[in-house]
């Protein structure tokens, strides 16, 4: 019990953190001075990661465990995600804090939702039982819809959250249904009695597909996967820029870690051949997400269908997990670059846009002129997003080709192609930003305001964009070390 | 061996650029001043290179092999030899003239020079690199900033130029970047390592897998060099580039392919090479009468001078598909000389084209137009000028004395017993290549003078250095051009030996 305890720690520790976070909003009112909910909030969240990135790095799940039996999984791909999670919400936290400036809005609140909110994927990364994925499925999607819905006086941010909430109640009945289905099956609702059950006395085919397609439905609406995606768009335009932030890294990250977990432990390809079905959808997500992309004129918006695009290239290797060893901790990698280029591709959008009050990536022209190191750090930000080197998004995207190469099927060939044709429409509407940033002659050229403190998210987002590429090993060595250690349950 | 060298050449110009960076925008010469003085010490050190490479030997020298990214087994593995020598020799150089012949940039000056000397570690990159992931990065990032200096700096259509530039090359790379995973995967111990990988021959067995490696690299090269039909990128960036630009692309960025397939295709892929060589000769013969016959039909002088850049390069690539082709024996012969052909029209290329891209920049500089039937009588108003476009045009035809005919030379002697009727149709090039030329020359320097050049000032001293290298370069190559060929020979003859062991 001791030691459940300790598995425990980042949630205990985001959970009170979360509560207690309510009251130093409280007690801090006033819009100047220190900033203590803002810095409270880090330190929760830091406090939370010391202990992941124990379990992860001491071997404490070296080959993988459980405890509350069976429902709370402590193994690699959990803390991986955890890692995510809470690196990712400090980042939107430092963006909040500048976006937040102008805009009189309860701060309280809004630093406790968003450590809810990371509870809520913390947990759910662990959860190895369905209605523990349900239930902090549904955690998470309540924070979510707050959380966009935040700017009240804005009817945009309104629009979202209702669009939000609409879309997610029918894709969680949805869900729960085909839940529902695989309970009626198995009689269980554990994933790795589910696997058990399913091996001893194999299940009705066409049930099955249909309760899978179910869930697809669920953990295909937290990543924005076609034809699930309808809410981003809306959704990422409306939300205050750092809660979009926040849904396009965290919450994509907390749909992948689910899907990764139910389709690799409990409904493996050996129970149900799901490879095809993912590749169909990977080739359309991807397609879909980067030709809607092209014609965007709002930049939220287009990172909305950019985002769409790179949940495409995840599930190209979520596909490759069953034939391939590397699959499995190229996703990974792919994500962690994923996660550093685009909370930086969102700090720039979220300084820019509020000084220049617009989303038009038109109103980007001549940004060079007007924020330098903005521009700069948002080209690179953008290369790494096409997956062009010298970027982290570069070795993210080789990776995961090499996982599709490496198994040899000749259908995960034929969806790489695919996914290099995306690469290059991509490149086209990417290279639209860094257009108007730098050849497109400004109307106005007074320098736009650059706080150190989105100076420093920028700065650090660039940093580690480049360092994942260039200091690739110990990057690589924790992906495979995570998916490692999920191989054990 | 002095293992740093290599280093040093690659990242110094990054350096600069860095550098650079940090200098206040308003302080232009300064800027100006720095980077020309951090391409120097390249520029020295290819000098040194050169000097010091053991041409007997051929084989890679200088190399550094340190671990990278030890899980994939991704070396930081650089080495040079006789291929690659003379093409970082002809990078560095190029790039120092630019930098010279773009003094009277007005425009954002900080961020063009950073990006010249950005580009210019991307390009030496491509031909220091030994290891494939290595190479696929610095191949990548030169593309970047030549995007930028064509986006920003250049002409009317320059956003148009500058996307489908980037966007064509990309085709190309990312078709590679598959063929290069595919390597890694079919060699044992996996390895990126491109002596390793040739020494391996991967996919050997397997010729299905070889030709759909081979057609990877293939369309990354060729759209680079480029060949028919994959050219139609190059007018539009040549003609939209700001005159340095044009001269980086034309003399360094076009060889990246042709030096790919013959660092990578040649000795990695022998059989596949071997079988697909005759359709490699068929798109070679095409791109050389194809590029004459257009370039002749041109009415902007820039235009011309891109169009003969593939008829140029059309020559390199029936050089490398005569040497794709030779099965061994008496044909070893033909094909070593016929790849020190390719590789001497590089070289060439590289020198004359660079010049004339110079030439029609200082002539638009003084009247803003490239229009040739704008033109007339300049020989008698600029009489240096015109000496100086006569000379190049003159070289650029095959006049036997300089560069460019020793080079095409030896392309068809190698060639010609290979692949007799395929040569003997790029002969008609050879004769329309006269032709737009001297008919160029008419139009521009004879006739007579349109009164509205009545004031034009003669080319200036600073252009006039930027030129020189070049032309005694040309005359140099033209007259003793074993100073390249004993370079080229060692390498050629393992490469040669190579593949022919393993394709018979």
């Amino acid at each position: 019990m001791n030691f459940s305890l300790f598995y425990l720690s980042p949630e205990l520790i985001l959970a009170l953190g979360g509560i207690a976070a309510l009251f130093v909003g409280l007690a801090s009112k006033s819009r100047k001075g220190f900033p203590w909910p803002e810095v409270f909030c880090l330190l929760v969240l830091a406090a939370a990661l010391v202990p992941t990135i124990a379990m992860l790095t001491m071997g404490r799940v070296t080959s993988g465990t459980s405890i509350f039996g069976g429902i709370f999984a402590v193994d690699g791909l959990a803390m991986f995600f955890k890692i995510v999670a809470l690196i990712s919400t400090g980042i939107v936290t430092l963006i909040s804090t500048d976006f937040f400036r102008r805009i009189r809005f309860h701060r309280g609140e809004y630093y406790a939702l968003l450590i809810f909110a990371t509870l809520a994927i913390t947990t759910l990364a662990a959860s190895a039982d369905l209605i523990m994925i349900y239930l902090t499925l549904e955690f998470l999607s309540l924070t979510s819809y707050i959380l966009a819905g935040y700017l009240k006086q804005d009817t945009k941010s309104n629009e979202a959250a209702v669009k939000y909430f609409l879309y997610g109640s029918i894709a969680s009945a949805v869900m729960i249904y085909g839940m529902s289905l695989i309970y009626g099956l198995t009689g269980t609702t554990n994933i790795v009695e589910i696997a058990s059950t399913f091996k001893v006395n194999p299940a009705s085919y066409s049930l099955l597909y249909l309760a899978v397609v179910m869930l697809l439905a669920g953990f295909g609406y937290k990543i924005a996967m076609v034809p699930f995606h309808q809410w981003s768009p809306d959704v990422y335009e409306g939300a205050p820029t750092p809660v979009t932030a926040f849904l396009s890294v965290g919450s994509k990250a907390a749909g992948f870690a689910v899907l990764i977990r139910v389709f690799a432990t409990g409904i493996s390809t050996a129970i149900l051949d799901w490879a095809g079905l993912i590749m169909v959808l990977s080739a359309v997500t991807m397609t879909v997400g980067n030709l809607v992309a092209i014609p965007q004129t709002n930049i939220k918006r287009m990172l909305a269908y950019s985002s769409i695009g790179q949940a495409g290239y995840l599930l190209l290797g979520v596909a490759a997990m069953a034939y391939s060893s590397i699959a499995l901790p190229s996703v990974l990698l792919y994500i962690f670059a994923y996660t550093f280029t685009n909370l930086g591709a969102f700090a720039v959008v979220s300084m820019i846009s509020t000084r220049i009050k617009s989303d038009y990536i038109r109103d980007y022209a001549g940004l060079i002129r007007r924020a330098p190191a903005a521009a700069v750090a948002m080209v690179f930000f953008m290369l790494s997003l096409a997956g062009i080197p010298p970027t982290a998004g570069f070795l993210g995207k080789f990776y995961i080709f090499a996982a599709a190469i490496q198994s040899g099927n000749s259908w995960l060939l034929a969806l790489t192609i695919v996914a290099i044709i995306n690469t290059i429409i991509s490149v086209y509407y990417y290279m639209n930003v860094v257009r108007y940033m730098f050849f497109v002659k400004a109307k106005r050229i007074e320098p736009i305001e650059q706080p150190g403190i989105m100076n420093f998210v920028i700065g650090m987002t660039f940093a580690m964009t480049i360092i994942i590429l260039v200091y690739a090993g110990p990057f690589i060595s924790m992906a495979h070390i995570s998916s490692g250690m999920f191989k054990g349950i | 061996m002095n293992s740093w060298i290599l280093t040093a050449i690659t990242f110094l110009p990054l350096l600069g650029a860095l550098v650079i960076l940090f200098i206040p925008k308003a302080k232009e010469s300064a800027i100006k001043w720095t980077a020309l003085i951090w391409s120097l010490p390249p520029f020295a050190l290819s000098v040194m290179l050169w000097v010091g490479y053991l041409k007997s030997s051929g084989g890679y020298q200088y190399v550094v092999n340190i671990p990278w990214i030890r899980l994939l087994n991704i070396n930081y593995y650089l080495g040079v030899d006789g291929i690659s020598v003379p093409m970082i020799f002809l990078s560095t150089l190029l790039t120092t003239i630019c930098i010279i012949y773009s003094w009277n940039i007005k425009e954002r000056v900080k961020e063009y020079f950073a990006l010249f000397l950005f580009l210019e570690t991307g390009m030496l990159g491509v031909f220091t690199s030994l290891d494939l992931f290595l190479f696929y990065i610095f191949w990548e990032i030169s593309l970047v900033p030549m995007y930028f200096i064509i986006g920003v700096w250049g002409g009317p259509r320059k956003e148009y130029a500058a996307i489908k530039f980037f966007l064509y090359t990309l085709v190309g790379s990312v078709a590679m970047l598959l063929a290069i995973i595919g390597v890694y995967f079919y060699t044992s111990p996996h390895t990126f390592s491109i002596p390793e990988a040739v020494a391996q021959l991967p996919f050997s067995k397997n010729f299905m897998l070889q030709s759909l490696a081979f057609w990877a690299f293939f369309l990354a090269f060729a759209i680079k060099v480029p060949m028919w039909p994959f050219h139609t990128w190059l007018p539009d960036a040549h003609v939209e580039a700001p005159t340095a630009g044009s001269v980086i692309l034309a003399g360094v960025l076009l060889k990246l392919g042709g030096y790919g397939f013959i660092r990578i295709l040649i000795p990695m892929l022998p059989m596949a090479a071997q079988k697909y060589s005759f359709m490699l000769a068929v798109l070679a013969v095409i791109s050389i009468i194809y590029g004459a016959l257009v370039a002749m039909a041109q009415k902007d002088m820039k235009k011309l001078i891109a169009y003969s850049s593939v008829n140029h390069m059309g020559y390199v690539m029936l050089g490398i598909a005569a040497a794709c082709a030779a099965t061994g024996g008496l044909q070893l012969n033909d094909k070593a000389m016929a790849l020190n052909g390719a590789m001497l029209q590089m070289f060439s290329h590289g020198l004359i084209t660079g010049g004339l891209f110079l030439l029609v920049g200082v002539i638009y500089d003084r009247t803003h137009t490239r229009d040739l039937s704008q033109f007339g009588g300049l020989g008698a108003k600029l009489p240096v000028y015109g000496g100086l476009l006569a000379f190049m045009a003159f070289a650029s035809l095959g006049l036997p004395g300089l560069a460019g005919f020793v080079s095409e030379f030896f392309v068809f002697r190698g060639a010609l017993p290979i692949y007799t009727v395929m040569t003997g149709l790029a002969c008609i090039g050879i004769v329309v290549n006269a032709a737009y030329l001297l008919w160029m020359l008419q139009r521009v320097l004879l006739g007579p003078l349109n009164p509205r050049w009545a004031e034009l000032p003669d080319i200036n001293r600073r252009e006039v250095i930027s030129l020189m290298p070049l032309v005694i370069l040309t005359i140099l190559v033209g007259v003793v051009p074993a100073v390249l060929l004993t370079m080229f020979n060692g390498s050629v003859s393992r490469i040669v030996g190579m593949a022919v062991g393993a394709g018979g």
